[in-house]
């Protein structure tokens, strides 16, 4: 087969890859899409939609945040494909009293960084949402929290990519880089070779195995996250996206951590969204597992027990499905963008763990700058 | 946790047959059925707290599950019912669910036979109210004692219909037509029946057909349902003629007015549990499509996993008691229980009476074949996924799109398969709508990650699961 | 075929029922025996939509009868919502028709 030859090769059909395909090709770009699966078959189809500010580091992370949101607002008319997108506001529940300095603590950081964002007591609170427990301490609300659909996402990015003559090659697995003289030409497919001295790997996950032997391994890591949904509740049953407390307690000061053995184990946190449709997507454990997508009881009781006792009143509520997806994480949780320096014509766009729904717009916009540049 | 030797999943005919086999070898036999009382879908009894004034009345199947039922209670047999089994595990734990109590047990042997469900067969309007399976309208005659309408057409493939409407004439319904999607007339039926020396099946068939004649019941072959109609519920169907491949004779449609429509277009294997379990399937068009592979102690691909009944292919309640009896044997073989003199023997009858039964399932099997004209009656409006009410036009819509022809490319995109019943209502045909668009056999369509709840279970039930250990 | 339409649903040829339950389906209470399903009860009280979808409020009612299609969901207050066909009634059940 004839050696193909494109201007950008996207490596990676998740809503990373289709968010970069789609930004470099509004910029005139030829892009070449490689999909080894599907549209959605990695992290970015076995996910929420959940799209938090609240849960940024301050800096660089919560700025990426907000410009994403920023685009998100009129992403669905600039695709002209309903993603679902709704402002909703986030609350994170404030469990104990051992969670409230700390959640006081973030806030006050957040706001000083510009980030608006509440402490409302429980009954103020529960005035916002009523299925808070009773026995929760408070909760803080930051407006600027939304959720959004991201099955939705991925597949307007790749439409809306197509459509400015972005080349969809999906079931097309990328084997290896093509490398000359410490310059990256291209890939090696399954189909054979495509040139192009410009390729962007958003393989998440499978960034590292790429570009390892060329000595460079971006510090990505697999992190299962398991997660459930509910059968369909009447809209409104849960009005904003919500966390718990020990998310904010695990990040900045994990020696306080009142949890069950198996529940530090599995790093569990609750995060929580209720779909369009009306089932509540509850999520999540954060597991080193290598690859491993299997569903474990270990994994749904102990997001079910957390839910509870949040939300005890959701009780008789069914669990219909659990899934679970793999999270491209890194040490810092920052992502790594940005062109290669030992690796001239490589850009990673990858490592987004748990944020590759929050900062898929972003992170498109961005890659097609360096686009440019390299260009 | 408790452990036990032996627990069967399934009370039906399969179920009772090896659960009775096992107890009178002495083994521990805890018998589980999601449902209130035991028999399955072939031995529909009323519930505990009815009293029939006379048995026998309700004729040879009926006290024939009596009879077993009996054996079971008055044996040392644990029947836990109203439990449903929502996770199993490799060392053959099963998370159980029972009136709002999670509990685990582990056993050393395991034998499933949940049985099967009513192949579903989309056309505009099915979603009705008044729209049932042949199976619902039965159960809630012959379980219930309610009539499920007063103006019934019947249709689908194959002798149940035949069972059911003449159950449905003799409690007082008016079955408007009988219509048969297959060219075969009953007497062709019979006519291979009789040639197979199945005389009790033959003479059941006549019974029904008698029924049916004297009523002067219309019984049109190659006819279908096209269209149901109405706006809270039904009020009339709309029927056609077919052609040889069930395509519809244009300028034949004609409209019934009728309140119950009742679907009785063959079986499908449920396959859950043995899928959870990792169990090797097989394709077999003629016996469901998808089965659980056993061999020929009916031991699954799973070491101490065994299958009984219509999971391994679908073969009626005569197949289904003798590979509960061998089932049986072979687990109590596996568990080390003493052999008692004439299991041998008991098993080579029973293996003969299997061969037997088989080719009476080969023959109902290859007539009750389903023809691709049914999938022309789906239109783009047609709810396909009944739980996400998802359109046919939005699934085609999602095949192929991006190159993706997987079941769950077609779930991302439109939610199909997403709802409480977990694709048991759509998976069959979905893969179908694939298979077609994209040119490829029907057994290529792989389906979708069997994960646990095996069924829907409440958020509570999880979490006492966990307090519980 | 008059006859046939004054047909009771709740047919007792050959059968005694178990002792009367108390049960209601939307705030009026039904006729009820021990050891129906809940959808028989309230298939006999004369109703046959069990709920509407959400948002498209199409009518849905019993379906495959042997609790593998989820259509004929109520909720029971106190409970999970359950399906009819496979729950039986008990005293003091109260049901609502669902509005997803």
């Amino acid at each position: 087969m004839a050696p193909g030859k494109a201007e950008v090769i996207v490596i990676g059909g998740g809503v990373i890859g289709t968010s970069v395909a789609y930004y470099a090709s509004r910029r005139g770009y030829k892009v070449t899409l490689l999909e080894k699966e599907h549209i959605s078959s990695g992290a970015s189809g076995a996910c929420g939609g959940t799209v938090f500010m609240q849960t940024k580091n301050l800096g660089r992370h919560l700025e990426l945040a907000l410009k994403s949101a920023a685009l998100y607002r009129n992403l669905a008319e600039e695709l002209d494909f309903d993603i679902e997108y709704s402002v909703c506001g986030g609350m994170i529940a404030i469990e104990n009293e051992q969670q409230a300095p700390i959640v006081q603590h973030t806030v006050e950081q957040q706001r000083l960084a510009g980030l608006a964002v509440d402490i409302l007591d429980i009954k103020e609170a529960r005035e916002l949402e009523p299925m808070l427990g009773e026995h929760l301490c408070g909760a803080t609300f930051c407006a600027a929290d939304a959720i959004v659909n991201p099955f939705r996402v991925n597949r307007a990015f790749c439409r809306a990519a197509g459509r400015l003559g972005a080349n969809l090659r999906i079931g097309v697995n990328v084997i290896d880089l093509v490398v000359e003289n410490g310059r990256v030409r291209g890939v090696l497919t399954g189909d054979g070779p495509i040139y192009s001295d410009c390729v962007v790997n958003a393989a998440a996950i499978w960034a590292p195995a790429l570009t390892k032997k060329y000595g460079y391994e971006p510090p990505i890591t697999p992190h299962r996250g398991q997660v459930l949904i509910t059968e369909r509740l009447l809209p409104g049953t849960l009005r904003h996206i919500l966390l718990c407390g020990c998310y904010l307690t695990a990040k900045h000061h994990p020696e306080l951590l009142d949890m069950k053995e198996r529940q530090h184990r599995l790093a569990a946190g609750l995060i929580l969204e209720q779909g369009t449709t009306g089932g509540l997507v509850i999520g999540s454990t954060r597991e080193l597992v290598g690859v491993d997508r299997t569903t474990t009881l270990d994994g749904i009781e102990v997001v079910a027990e957390h839910l509870y006792r949040v939300m005890p009143r959701l009780g008789p509520v069914n669990v219909i499905r659990a899934f679970a997806g793999l999270r491209p994480r890194t040490p810092n949780g920052m992502p790594i963008l940005g062109a290669v320096e030992s690796l001239p014509g490589l850009i990673m766009a990858a490592g987004h763990g748990g944020d590759g729904i929050s900062l898929a717009p972003i992170t498109g916009q961005l890659i097609a700058d360096c686009v440019a540049t390299m260009n | 946790m408790r452990e036990v030797e032996l627990v069967i999943v399934g009370g039906g005919p399969a179920g009772l047959s090896a659960a009775l086999e096992a107890s009178q070898a002495g083994t521990e036999v805890v018998l589980i059925d999601e449902y209130s009382t035991l028999g399955g879908q072939f031995y529909k009894q009323v519930p505990d707290s009815f009293r029939l004034r006379n048995s026998k009345a309700e004729g040879e199947q009926y006290v024939e599950g009596v009879e077993l039922i009996e054996r079971v209670k008055n044996s040392k047999i644990e029947f836990l019912p109203n439990t449903l089994v929502w996770s199993v595990f490799p060392d053959r734990t099963l998370g159980l669910y029972r009136e709002g109590c999670t509990e685990e047990v582990r056993t050393r042997k395991l034998i499933l036979a949940p049985g099967a469900q009513e192949v579903p067969v989309p056309f505009p309007g099915w979603t009705l109210p008044g729209v049932m399976m042949g199976g619902a309208a039965q159960s809630l005659l012959v379980r219930q004692r309610i009539l499920p309408g007063r103006r019934v057409v019947m249709a689908g493939v194959g002798p149940l219909q035949l069972k059911v409407a003449s159950q449905l004439l003799e409690a007082g319904a008016a079955v408007l037509e009988i219509l048969e999607a297959s060219n075969h007339p009953p007497v062709s039926m019979e006519n291979a029946l009789r040639s197979m020396g199945h005389w009790g099946k033959m003479r059941e068939g006549m019974r029904y057909w008698m029924t049916i004649k004297k009523a002067r019941i219309p019984f049109r072959h190659s006819h279908v349902p096209v269209r149901a109609l109405g706006k809270e519920q039904l009020d009339a169907v709309v029927v056609a003629q077919v052609d040889a491949e069930w395509r519809v004779v244009p300028g034949t449609e004609r409209t019934l007015e009728a309140d119950t429509l009742c679907l009785s277009y063959g079986f499908l294997p449920s396959l859950q549990l043995t899928r959870n379990f990792g169990c090797r399937l097989e394709f077999k068009p003629q016996a469901g499509g998808w089965v659980t592979w056993h061999d020929a102690d009916q031991q699954t691909s799973v070491e101490g996993v065994y299958v009984a009944g219509e999971v391994g292919g679908i073969g009626g309640a005569d197949v289904a008691i003798e590979e509960g009896l061998i089932a049986a044997l072979a687990a109590i073989r596996a568990l080390g229980k003493a052999g008692t003199n004439g299991n041998a023997k008991k098993e080579r009858e029973a293996r003969k009476r299997l061969a037997h039964a088989s080719k009476f399932a080969e023959v109902a099997g290859s007539m009750m074949h389903l023809k691709p004209g049914l999938l022309d009656l789906i239109t783009e409006d047609t709810i396909i996924c009944r739980c996400e009410s998802v359109s046919a036009g939005r699934i085609m819509d999602a095949i192929g799109a991006e190159n993706d022809f997987t079941l769950r490319g077609v779930k991302i995109q439109t939610r199909a398969g997403m709802g409480p019943c977990q694709g048991r209502m759509c998976g069959f045909v979905i893969s179908r709508l694939i298979a077609r668009k994209q040119g490829v056999p029907l057994d290529s369509i792989l389906m979708d990650t069997p994960r646990f709840p095996v069924k829907p279970i409440p958020l509570k039930a999880l979490v006492d699961y966990a307090e519980n250990k | 075929m008059e006859s046939r339409n004054q047909l009771p649903i709740r047919l007792d040829s050959n059968v005694e029922r178990g002792r009367p339950v108390q049960i209601a389906v939307d705030g009026e209470p039904i006729e009820a025996y021990e050891g129906e399903s809940l959808a028989a009860a309230i298939l006999a009280s004369g109703r046959r939509v069990f709920r509407h979808t959400h948002p498209e409020g199409q009518p849905r009612g019993i379906f495959c009868g042997m609790g593998v299609c989820y259509e004929c969901l109520v909720t029971v207050a106190g409970r999970e919502r359950v399906r009819a066909c496979i729950v039986p009634v008990e005293d003091g059940m109260r049901v609502t028709t669902m509005i997803e």
